[in-house]
């Protein structure tokens, strides 16, 4: 079951030089239970996509969208307090520097305990008190701290940034989200650290049915418990799918170029050059129009400079004129 | 902590450690004799003299006159006045009193007003209150306070005559000084017109202490709205929003104390300007404290009470800056982190 | 218009430019830099523009009020002092005092500061933590305050006040630099030219000064109203500049006992000290601003 859908999503930031867009026609559908990864290089408009779903807005943006459902709420039709009430209850999120999401000045345990939802707690004070203790003992148990006592008496500053990390996923999962969104949980963090991490997201994501948007940079992060990828360049979906199948056929010449100068890319002899698309990201004052993969795109024709539609083959959604299936349209 | 606080205590007693060396070596600095210098004995009164050559090693070599001088210090012996010939750390305990009973109420008088208009104008960013407060308190701020508290004599006492030009109370009162502090000193004193002397006492308190109130009130408020401003963008503050906590429980657990911080940090740097503008201000309203001691003994050239004027002034607004630092590293344990990671 | 680059290119501005970019889009900062050049200009041409010779004294017009008062007369300006002295002649005199003495104080502190504070900045280890203890104590104690010493040892007059406020001064601008270059240090473009071979001598003028101007003019406004403020301080203490001088501090203690019968002799010569305060603490307002806005946008 769909429980986000995000159909022509387009945000529209207003600069010096003119109303700079964003994320253009964006769509995105995420199911129950499933880990999603989204893939896109640095300001590609992904982390403006978390900040979108979870209302972080800016009334400098300007959000319009065909559809911005989140189960049976229109996201854009409500007000920003019941919308407070919303994502706060059924959303979390983590992000890449985990230590800066917690108040400098108040002990780990102090914040841990304010998230557990005061609705679940019931009788005197007291023992409301001593039950806030245990659950948040709980929570940290569950993302893998043993030695809890001295985890909750730190300030964010003593913990390391893995550590961090996991108090922050243990704060998000305190109120049983129905989605985590989770912004390049990882970067900057050692491998073990970072296997950690992830094996923890999809051991919560198959224990309790919790969705996940992870956002990375690039495809060798993908981890093998996401069943979707999305590729997005520039603020537009280049193309989406069950991650198997995209990663096996691409359909996006985006997608294509991704995986040939990524680390996958078993065809490359030994001391040869990676395949690279030329060119460089263009500037957000300055994006192509139509297709913003256009200049860079190896087959890119005429019809490129029109953005095209959408198109779905066998449960692959890609944006392209001309897709990789068709043999005839390439040389 | 315990290890952070030793630091600044040993900082705190190698400084006036320092700070004796340097008085000692004033005594030499200033013109005259440096044992007039240091005593207020003059020449001319010959058996003082020669004990007090005695008794301060000055036969011997200047390393046991420093060493003597610090222990005739240490002692409260701070010498005479060369013009009153009363003993210098007597009369100071009153006069300090003065001083910190002004500095107190202007100090507390300009966190009651600045830190809230601070918050206020934060609240408005960018609005028209918010772009008046800031203007008003950069002019407050650049008003010399001389210039102030002539103009608010100017109003108060001459024009509308609401309130003494200066002095402390009516010498008609008769208190007796223990403490200094005139209020203090009132409500001990055994005084049949207790009441009467304490309104007198406000009555000539009031337009001091708003002179010197001023200038740090309108410090307190740019930093108090500034970092407010800042720790509403941190990312923690949004974090906490996407948690679904209370705007409120936002406000008081997460953004105040975070904002204090700058403020707490500050305080010391706004004592230290107190400090400057109660010298000033002692003399404008002849106020008896130590700045107007201070100042009358440089019109004197009157060694000793120069002394330990200075080092009254010197040693309190170190033992100030200490104090808040203190307070400002136990509060706010982050801080400790980057002092003891020095590269 | 057509244009020959193809590319559109973005410039980054240098930092003192930004800084005089975000200066110009506020009106107020326009204002206080229109008022600041107009008080240096009076400065400089005073000896010609005084309408009368400021120690004259006109036996016939003793407390004149301003020439806007019912009682004034045009040929007083702004009135004239209890010796009959036109005041507008001793503003104009006294901006010599306050404004151009702390202004050479100023840039005397400032070049003795920054050569012994680029040269701390620059040095490491015991050296380099000592001088930043005995700083932080020694800027920890007011300027008025050490002034006050210095004056004490070496007796009021205007030499001597000049002296004491450089010395003064110089912590300040060392404590700054010493801290601005020290944070610049380890940023990893310094970190580049030190792979790159540069010479300190290289490195400090051509490396990290330009990275520390914004820092360093921000000090110097601030180094200028503390001076002008404690020249002005001192003066009216009857410590500074000596009486028949027309420093405007001085000029506020004499007024300080006619306050009753003549407040115009304290509500301008305050005036003009106030507003050239005033626009230099905007001045430096709108800079640190300028500043702060760069640092969020890099």
């Amino acid at each position: 079951m769909t429980i986000l859908d995000i159909r022509n999503l387009t945000i529209e930031l207003e600069t010096d030089n003119g109303p700079v867009r964003v994320l253009d026609r964006f769509n995105l559908q995420l199911a129950e239970g499933e880990i999603h990864t989204l893939i896109g290089e640095s300001g590609s408009g992904k982390s403006l996509l978390a900040k979108a779903i979870l209302g972080f807005i800016n009334p400098r943006w300007k959000i319009t969208a065909d559809r911005l459902w989140w189960r049976h709420y229109d996201l854009l039709a409500l007000n920003n307090a019941q919308r407070r009430i919303v994502t706060g209850r059924d959303m979390a999120m983590i992000f890449q520097d985990p230590s800066t999401y917690l108040d400098p000045n108040d002990k780990v345990g102090a914040q841990l305990r304010e998230t557990i939802p005061a609705g679940e707690l019931t009788g005197i004070y007291l023992k409301r008190r001593a039950d806030r203790q245990t659950r948040a003992e709980r929570l940290l148990h569950r993302v893998g701290i043993k030695d809890t006592k001295e985890v909750m008496e730190s300030y964010p500053h003593e913990l390391s940034e893995g550590l961090a990390q996991k108090v922050s996923i243990a704060m998000a999962i305190a109120h049983n989200p129905k989605l985590l969104i989770a912004d390049e949980p990882t970067t900057a963090m050692e491998p073990n650290t970072r296997a950690q991490i992830y094996r923890l997201l999809a051991k919560l994501s198959a224990g309790q049915g919790m969705s996940i948007l992870m956002i990375t940079q690039d495809l060798t992060a993908v981890v093998p418990e996401s069943q979707r990828i999305s590729l997005i360049y520039c603020g537009q979906l280049m193309e989406s799918g069950p991650t198997e199948q995209v990663m096996q056929s691409p359909l996006h010449p985006y997608t294509d170029a991704m995986l040939s100068m990524s680390l996958f890319n078993q065809n490359a002899g030994p001391k040869t050059r990676l395949p690279t698309l030329s060119g460089a990201i263009p500037t957000l004052q300055h994006m192509p129009i139509g297709c913003r993969l256009g200049p860079r795109c190896p087959y890119a024709r005429r019809a490129c400079v029109i953005q095209p539609p959408l198109e779905k083959r066998q449960q692959q959604q890609y944006a392209c004129h001309y897709p990789l299936w068709e043999d005839s349209g390439h040389d | 902590m315990i290890r952070y606080t030793l630091r600044r205590l040993t900082l705190l007693i190698v400084t006036l450690w320092l700070l004796t060396v340097f008085l000692f070596s004033l005594n030499y600095f200033f013109p005259g004799d440096p044992l007039t210098n240091m005593t207020g004995i003059r020449a001319s009164n010959t058996l003082s003299y020669q004990l007090a050559a005695e008794a301060r090693g000055f036969d011997a070599s200047i390393i046991s006159q420093y060493i003597n001088f610090v222990g005739h210090f240490v002692r409260g012996d701070w010498g005479q006045s060369l013009t009153t010939q009363r003993d210098v750390f007597t009369d100071l305990i009153p006069l300090l009193g003065g001083t910190l009973e002004l500095s107190l109420l202007a100090m507390i008088l300009a966190m009651v007003i600045g830190a809230p208009l601070g918050l206020y104008a934060a609240g408005q960013q960018r609005g028209s209150m918010d772009r008046l407060a800031m203007g008003v308190s950069l002019s407050a701020y650049s008003i010399p306070v001389f210039w102030l508290a002539q103009l608010l004599i100017l109003l108060f006492a001459v024009k509308l005559r609401w309130t003494p030009i200066s002095g402390q109370i009516n010498p008609l009162f008769d208190i007796d000084v223990y403490s200094g502090s005139i209020i203090v000193d009132i409500l001990i004193s055994d005084n049949p017109y207790k009441q009467a002397a304490l309104l007198d006492a406000i009555n000539h308190l009031w337009l001091p202490v708003i002179v010197l109130a001023i200038m740090p009130a309108t410090m307190l408020m740019r930093i108090t709205r500034n970092s407010m401003l800042e720790v509403l963008q941190q990312n923690y503050i949004r974090a906490a929003r996407a948690r679904g906590l209370t705007e409120t429980r936002i406000l008081l657990r997460h953004v105040l104390p975070n904002a204090m911080q700058p403020v707490v940090r500050q305080l010391g740097l706004m004592f230290s300007i107190l400090m400057s503008n109660i010298i000033i201000t002692e003399v404008i309203f002849n106020w008896p404290g130590l700045g107007s001691w201070l100042v009358k003994s440089i019109y004197e050239r009157d060694y000793p009470v120069m002394q330990g004027g200075l080092f009254a002034f010197a040693a309190l607004i170190l033992l100030v800056n200490v104090l808040v630092e203190l307070f400002h590293a136990w509060r706010y344990p982050q801080v400790r982190k980057e002092l003891y990671a020095e590269r | 218009m057509q244009n020959a680059n193809i590319y559109f290119q973005q410039r980054e501005p240098s930092p003192l430019r930004q800084i005089w970019l975000h200066m110009n889009a506020n009106p107020f900062a326009v204002v206080a830099f229109y008022i600041l050049a107009l008080a240096l200009l009076v400065m400089l041409l005073s000896p010609v523009i005084t309408p009368y010779n400021p120690d004259a004294q006109f036996t016939d017009a003793i407390l004149q009020p301003p020439s806007w008062d019912a009682q004034g007369e045009i040929t007083y300006l702004f009135g004239t002092d209890d010796l009959g002295r036109d005041i507008l002649s001793r503003i104009i005199a006294g901006s010599v005092y306050s404004l151009g003495y702390p202004l050479i104080a100023v840039l005397i502190a400032a070049l003795i500061g920054v050569s012994i504070g680029a040269w701390a900045g620059m040095s490491r280890g015991v050296q380099s933590s000592t001088l930043n203890h005995m700083l932080d104590v020694i800027l920890s104690i007011p300027s008025l305050l050490l002034a006050l010493v210095i004056i004490a040892i070496l007796g009021p007059s205007l030499i001597n006040v000049m002296l004491a406020i450089t010395l003064v001064l110089i912590p300040q601008f060392i404590h700054v630099v010493h801290n601005a270059i020290y944070d610049e240090r380890y940023k990893e473009y310094v970190t580049a030219s030190r792979l790159n071979g540069v010479n300190r001598w290289y490195m400090l003028t051509r490396v990290i000064f330009p990275n520390i101007t914004s820092v360093l003019v921000m000090q110097t406004t601030f180094a200028l109203s503390t001076a002008i403020l404690d020249i002005a301080a001192l003066g009216f203490l009857g410590l500074g500049v000596q009486a028949p001088a027309p420093e405007w501090g001085t000029m506020l203690a004499r007024s300080l006992d006619q306050v009753y019968v003549s407040p115009w002799m304290m509500i301008l010569p305050g005036l003009a000290l106030f507003l050239t305060i005033l626009s230099i603490n905007v001045l430096g307002d709108s800079i640190r601003a300028a500043i702060a806005e760069r640092v969020r946008n890099s």
